[in-house]
């Protein structure tokens, strides 16, 4: 069966690799998406801030960052990024959180699968969504994109807020007040251990994450967080 | 955040709603005459369907309910939605004895398709006008919608693109200067309203049920339509059950030719353009080597016949296949030529309107652009270059609407299209083969 690709609707057609053809291994793996639209969507390049993987013209602090050491006396959550967010990837971001189109989660999936699963944890934990939002769109969008290419461990959940951080702008979500608080469960005794991951889609200035990694770095003080983030 | 619209208790505000289907997640509460509600999706023995788009789904949301994603944008259809619709009613107040204040005269040949098209209206039936790219084909419906608008009737202009639709909405606008006209597409959102007279996108009849009396729908060949179930169905939902649907096309498909022969479907043909002179002709370039080459320079015989059209100092659009190579053109052609002031545009382009207003007020010189300026868009005195004609892209209704962009001015009837290619396509040889048959009397 010709595969559809989920982005343009236009058929897939198999890319006719010869290392591919001849070697014993058959990668039998499903495509979602064609090579066109996926040449929409862009590799962060380099340089790029050493903790924020922010793209950048040097390797220095990006401004962001300069910020959190201030704030953190030096104690940075260093980040993992993958694409920049640009035109194609608005879009899709767009289709997916916007207009709830949940099948969309197996392009992020394609997209960040390979280079993805070369990070290695000891746990993985989704940032929590907001529930009114989980309710309209009748599913997560963190963890319905992460629990097909890693074992999700969910610790935090989220208070619901007044306004959603695609609506702010960059002040007000440095501003954006704790809306993490830990599962029940999870208060009781320390259950988390060694490196931690924490998920998100969109990292714009930190602040969601770094918020994330206050509550859990208070109850788990022995854990090393890391984020990753698919769009930086 | 989805996208749905509530019902309001307010009648004024109710009536706004009338003709149009909407999507609620809960059955409203209120009771009204002429409010009914069906599935969101409706299972047939062969799947589940969209009520709102006819698609058939297979998309799932974590608790195992379809959805449909061909109609996404304009909201969420679930399995466990509501499709709502309000009754349309025929418009008794504030009718007026004539809305046309447009004081243009028509050809003989146009008078002749207008009356065909007043002929259809009465009797309720639909029509297919083959016309020629700049026949003048907007001039020849301001009677019929005219007639359909002192007749209380709704009445609605639909065509697939939204440059189109932006083109459309001013020239009407100043034909029927006494009436508020609806413009609705998807870059241009607002409450929805009441009006007689709407113009919108092909998309946005989705949004109506059983609405119109007459549906116009312009270049019927354009993609997405053609081919566009979808669309079609849209359509069909949105003309009431006794009411007229209007194709206007320079190339019609084969089956609405079938339905011609069949008398399911009127039919005016038009061959000739509104000044009365013949369409330009292709002129074919065969290139040997590539269109770009190694990404630095471009093909030796392109930009010889592209200096030769410069020198005319007319306004120049060249047509590439693929919006990645819009900026390897714009470079090398920008060294090559440093005076002259280039642009690109395409489908995505959030400054695409603005763009193409400056490029027809002729604040650029060369613009360069992919597929989307195919249609409707008229230019003065522009030279049309298409690159890698060949291109899958281009089918043939493609090509003779890239073509019909010559020469539409009564003051410069002719001027330079140019196909350049490697490979000489059946498109392209079917194309030509139209274009010469329509100047052929």
């Amino acid at each position: 069966m010709t595969d559809f690709c989920l982005v343009c609707n236009q058929p897939i057609r198999s890319q006719l690799d010869l290392l591919a053809l001849l070697s014993p291994k058959k990668t039998d793996q499903e495509h979602v998406l064609c090579a066109n639209c996926r040449a929409e969507f862009h590799l962060l390049g380099q340089p790029r801030c050493p903790k924020c993987d922010r793209e950048q013209e040097d390797e220095r602090l990006c401004v962001d960052c300069e910020r959190w050491e201030r704030m953190y006396h030096g104690n940075f959550l260093v980040n993992h990024s993958l694409f920049s967010y640009n035109e194609g990837m608005h879009e899709l971001v767009k289709n997916y959180k916007k207009y709830g189109d949940y099948e969309l989660r197996k392009v992020f999936i394609e997209l960040i699968r390979s280079d993805f699963c070369q990070l290695q944890y000891d746990f993985y934990v989704p940032l929590p969504t907001d529930p009114k939002h989980i309710a309209s769109r009748k599913f997560d969008t963190i963890s319905s994109i992460f629990e097909e290419i890693c074992p999700l461990t969910y610790v935090l959940e989220k208070q619901t807020n007044e306004m959603p951080q695609s609506q702010k702008d960059r002040k007000q979500r440095m501003t954006t007040k704790q809306t993490f608080y830990l599962r029940e469960n999870f208060t009781e005794s320390p259950q988390l251990s060694g490196r931690v991951l924490l998920l998100d889609d969109l990292y714009t200035t930190g602040r969601t994450a770094y918020h994330a990694r206050d509550i859990l770095q208070k109850q788990f003080p022995t854990c090393q967080f890391e984020s990753f983030c698919i769009i930086r | 955040m989805m996208g749905q619209e509530n019902v309001k208790n307010n009648n004024q505000e109710m009536n706004k709603l009338r003709g149009r289907q909407w999507i609620e997640t809960t059955q409203l509460m209120s009771q009204r005459s002429g409010l009914t509600f069906v599935s969101g999706i409706v299972r047939y023995s062969d799947g589940y369907y969209c009520n709102r788009c006819g698609t058939i789904c297979v998309a799932q949301l974590p608790d195992q309910t379809f959805y449909c994603r061909t109609c996404i944008a304009l909201g969420r259809v679930c399995q466990t939605d509501f499709l709502y619709r309000y009754e349309a009613e025929q418009i008794k107040q504030d009718l007026q004895a004539n809305y046309l204040t447009w004081e243009g005269e028509l050809t003989p040949s146009q008078q002749k398709i207008s009356q065909e098209l007043l002929n259809s209206l009465a009797l309720k039936q639909d029509h297919l006008v083959h016309a020629v790219t700049g026949a003048g084909k907007t001039e020849m419906l301001f009677e019929v919608v005219n007639q359909a608008l002192i007749q209380g009737e709704r009445v609605c202009l639909a065509t697939p693109r939204i440059d189109v639709v932006n083109e459309l909405y001013p020239r009407f606008q100043q034909a029927f200067n006494t009436i508020t006209i609806g413009k609705y597409h998807g870059q241009e959102y607002h409450e929805p309203n009441f009006e007689n007279l709407t113009i919108c996108t092909t998309h946005q009849l989705l949004k109506f049920y059983h609405a119109f009396d007459l549906i116009i729908i312009d270049e019927v060949d354009a993609f997405p339509f053609r081919n566009n179930a979808v669309l079609n169905f849209g359509a069909k939902n949105a003309v009431k059950t006794i009411g007229s649907r209007f194709f206007l096309t320079a190339t019609p498909s084969k089956e609405q030719l079938a339905l011609v022969k069949q008398k399911k479907l009127n039919y005016s043909l038009l061959k000739r353009r509104f000044h009365g002179h013949h369409l330009p002709v292709p002129k074919l370039k065969m290139l040997i080597r590539p269109t770009i080459i190694k990404n630095k320079r471009l093909n030796h015989y392109f930009l010889f016949l592209l200096k030769q059209n410069i020198a005319f100092k007319k306004p120049i659009l060249i047509f590439v296949p693929k919006i990645r190579q819009l900026s390897i053109y714009r470079e090398i052609l920008t060294k090559k030529f440093p005076a002259l002031r280039f642009e690109t545009v395409y489908s995505g382009d959030k400054d695409r309107l603005a763009k193409v207003a400056s490029f027809r007020n002729g604040e650029l010189d060369i613009l360069l652009t992919t597929t989307i300026l195919e249609r409707g868009v008229t230019i003065k005195h522009v030279q049309v270059f298409i690159l890698d004609a060949d291109d899958a892209i281009y089918n043939s209704a493609a090509l003779i609407q890239i073509a019909g962009r010559v020469g539409r001015a009564k003051d410069d009837p002719n001027g330079n299209i140019y196909f350049f290619y490697h490979q000489y396509t059946a498109n392209i040889k079917a194309a030509v083969k139209e274009i010469k048959g329509m100047n052929h009397d």
